[in-house]
């Protein structure tokens, strides 16, 4: 009987041994796709390359051994019975630069996957040594970077987006037409567990260790950190108004930090906890300007997101970037047929213009203006479509009835969905930005001014219209400047002054007309409320080109009253509105 | 040997490993188990804590120094407190006088700001842990002021910035108020060609 339960026990106890063990091996061992570390090193290796040219900075005052902030003889006494390595202290003073310049060299290397069975190791040395030789401004970017980069150490880091697969791919050209091998392995499983467990470990800490001070405790520790005025960076001193929202940020962070170990391994429970961790440190990056610390640690959630994801997105990734490729890039293949000669409508094409020759495909402009469209070799009925569009854009140029012919070169084309429609000089004359936060105002003035003549582009904020002006270069900006202080309207007036025959209207309040108003006349202010025959002629009457009669102007309502559209700004009713 | 891992894989899952491998799999377990616990180590033995913590960290100590691991990821803990700031009055042999304290708000970008802030920080932190370094942490940063600042001379102070409370800041006193600031005098110091 004893000897029964003995064995039987024995047996059960075994088996559940075994049971352990296989999950003890699935976890850590089971082969996996290396698409996480790959992006691990991408994402670490820009981090270090940033802190290293941070370093170029402050290279000889922190990195100078006779004098410097960390001074041989200091850290020396800092650092006595350490193993701390660093070969910064085998580094002259006259060669910091030399050996500065090969760190950078070597980690961009391994950012960019080139031979990183080598660089790997290379890069975790100096992210180490770097760290060690500044003993007193070292902090949590440089333990977690040096961290991540031990763990790619392990793992076959250059197996996916790297140039070291480029290479491969390049040497062995009949890989490509074969199925792409199964990268698998044990070695990404290791690393990504790796940076898990590390990740779990350091929250872990983070949250106990809060636990030992009062003000965590009693919620005023977000308090204390926002009231830094040398830790901040974006004010957080409105958190003195809401107290309510510091005390539970306060218990919320420490909470999250401890609970992180348990409740990220449940499925359902990941991907709350990896928002709320993302939002921390966003609010670390934000607030404290943290950002390198902020995206190192976000970076190890690339652990915890499935390989099958990671796939997928990338594939996305990739196909969008395909699509956005230029249509000549898309369009040409290697083998050119022989070259045909067209009849084209258009003269213009026999000239390629300035406008022309940057969109880079001229034949193809002039492939849509032939007669005989069926005759065109290889290009389909879309891509005839969206040529004509194109063409269509440029029928502005007087030039246009007149024929000619054009030698052009056929190519086996794809098929070109869509041609970004660009614009000719005399749009960019006729174009109005118009700068206004009320989307229904802008939409009344757009429509307006559209079939006024006018191209109309509104937009709500200032840094867009900058960068649409930029791009753009349109001859007139107007903008809603009432309640808007007069040096502000000075300064984006600046910003946009790139044109000499530039227009600038500002619906401002009556009183401030003339302070606006510019001697040159190219600043024009408009008292609100504005009729639409007033802005009109603040924009005709600084020469608007003469491409063609406008069409009938709009008839301004004698008064507002009873206008349901009318407003402070400007008034456009259902009466004068232009249909 | 071989045959008894052929024997093995025929009536179970697990796959044929020879000894050596197998030995480097349980090598690499053990490192697993021991890299961990090396780790939590740093942390654990963080004051206050047992003295059984504080004797397993001496026992990893080494390995995690080796690796750059030895971290207590005690971030604003236990307690976040006001700042430190080193002030510094530079004569140079012209008799112009220069006057500073780090870090400056105005380093860009916000790292390179953060490494000087780092500077002072540890200084206050190291005054407390290691009172005997004071004097040669104080003479190595007077010495960069003076070289950066090309100075004769320089006077260097720990400037303690105290936090407000919310109430303070409510009643309108700004973070950067003076009186939020204590200066303490640490040394004058005369620069010597080498």
């Amino acid at each position: 009987m004893e000897a029964t339960v003995t064995r039987r026990l024995s047996k059960h106890v075994g088996r559940r041994w075994r049971l352990i063990c296989d999950a003890w091996n699935r976890f850590w061992y089971q082969p996996d796709d290396p698409i996480a570390i790959c992006l691990l090193r991408i994402v670490t290796g820009l981090v270090l390359l940033y802190t290293l040219a941070v370093w170029t900075l402050d290279l000889s005052a922190f990195f100078g051994n006779r004098i410097g902030w960390q001074a041989e003889r200091l850290v020396s006494q800092l650092q006595a019975d350490q193993w701390a390595f660093s070969f910064w202290w085998f580094v002259p003073d006259g060669y910091l630069w030399l050996a500065h310049a090969v760190c950078i060299a070597v980690v961009l290397a391994l950012t960019i996957g080139l031979w990183t069975q080598v660089t790997k190791f290379a890069t975790f040395v100096i992210c180490i040594s770097y760290a060690n030789r500044i003993p007193m401004a070292h902090f949590g970017l440089d333990q977690v970077t040096a961290a991540w980069l031990l763990y790619l150490c392990l793992s076959p880091c250059g197996a996916r987006l790297s140039v070291d697969q480029w290479l491969r791919r390049r040497r062995n050209p009949s890989a490509e037409k074969q199925p792409p091998p199964d990268l698998k392995c044990s070695a990404a499983r290791l690393t990504m567990r790796m940076v898990q467990v590390h990740l779990c470990v350091i929250y872990f800490w983070a949250g106990v260790s809060k636990l030992q001070g009062e003000s965590w405790m009693s919620g005023e520790a977000i308090w204390w950190i926002a009231s830094n005025y040398e830790h901040q960076h974006a004010s957080m001193t409105w958190l003195a108004y809401v107290p309510w929202l510091y005390q539970i940020l306060t218990i919320g962070t420490w909470v999250w930090e401890v609970a992180f170990p348990f409740l990220i391994w449940n499925r359902w429970l990941r991907l709350p906890m990896l928002i709320v961790g993302i939002g921390m440190h966003a609010g670390i990056g934000i607030f404290l300007g943290l950002w390198p610390f902020a995206l190192i640690m976000i970076c190890g959630y690339i652990s915890f997101v499935p390989t099958a994801m990671l796939n997928q997105w990338l594939e996305t990734l990739t196909i969008a970037m395909r699509r956005r490729q230029t249509p000549l890039e898309a369009a040409i293949v290697d083998q050119p047929p022989p070259t045909v000669v067209l009849p084209v409508a258009s003269a213009v094409a026999t000239e390629p213009e300035p406008l022309r020759e940057t969109t880079n495909f001229p034949s193809q402009l002039a492939l849509s203006t032939s007669p005989n469209q069926d005759a065109i070799p290889c290009v389909d009925r879309n891509d005839a479509f969206a040529l004509n569009e194109a063409n269509h854009l440029n029928s502005d140029h007087a030039t246009h009835k007149q024929a000619g012919a054009i030698a052009i070169t056929p190519r086996v084309v794809r098929r070109i969905k869509k041609v970004k429609p660009m614009f000719v000089e005399n749009d960019r004359d006729n174009m109005v930005l118009f700068v206004e936060r009320s989307a229904r105002r802008r939409c009344s003035l757009i429509r307006a001014l559209e079939d006024y003549g006018y191209r109309c582009i509104g937009l709500d904020a200032w840094p867009e219209t900058i960068e649409v002006y930029n791009v753009l270069k349109p001859r007139c900006i107007m903008c809603n400047g009432y309640r808007t202080p007069a040096s502000e309207l000075r300064f984006w007036r600046s910003q946009l002054d790139e044109r000499e025959d530039s227009v600038f209207v500002v619906l401002v309040e009556p009183q401030y007309v003339s302070q606006i108003t510019s001697d040159d006349g190219r600043t024009v202010g408009v008292a609100v409320p504005a009729s639409f025959e007033q802005i009109c002629a603040a924009l005709d009457g600084t020469g608007r080109p003469s491409g063609g009669d406008p069409p009938p102007r709009p008839i301004a309502a004698p008064d507002d009253a009873g206008d349901d559209q009318a407003d402070q700004i400007f008034s456009l009713s259902t009466r004068n509105r232009p249909r | 040997m071989v045959s008894t891992g052929v024997a093995r894989t025929r009536f179970t899952s697990v796959p044929y490993r020879s000894f050596v491998k197998r030995i480097g799999v349980v090598a690499l377990n053990l490192w697993i188990v021991w890299h961990f616990f090396a780790i939590c180590t740093a942390p654990a033995s963080i004051p206050p804590s047992t003295e059984l913590a504080r004797s397993a960290w001496r026992k990893c100590s080494g390995y995690l120094q080796l690796l750059y691991l030895n971290h207590g990821y005690h971030f604003f803990a236990p307690q976040p407190g006001g700042s430190t700031l080193l002030s510094y009055e530079v004569t140079r042999a012209d008799g112009s006088v220069h006057w500073d304290r780090r870090p400056n708000r105005e380093y860009w970008p916000r790292l390179r700001y953060h490494r000087h802030f780092l500077l002072t920080e540890h200084m206050a932190a190291m005054f407390q842990a290691r009172p005997d370094l004071k004097p040669l942490i104080v003479e190595t940063y007077a010495a960069e002021v003076a070289r950066q600042n090309e100075g004769a001379s320089v006077v260097v102070s720990h400037v303690q910035h105290e936090l407000s409370t919310p109430d303070q800041y409510r009643s309108g006193r700004p973070l950067d108020d003076p009186i939020t600031y204590n200066e303490l005098w640490l040394g004058e110091f005369r620069w010597k060609q080498p």
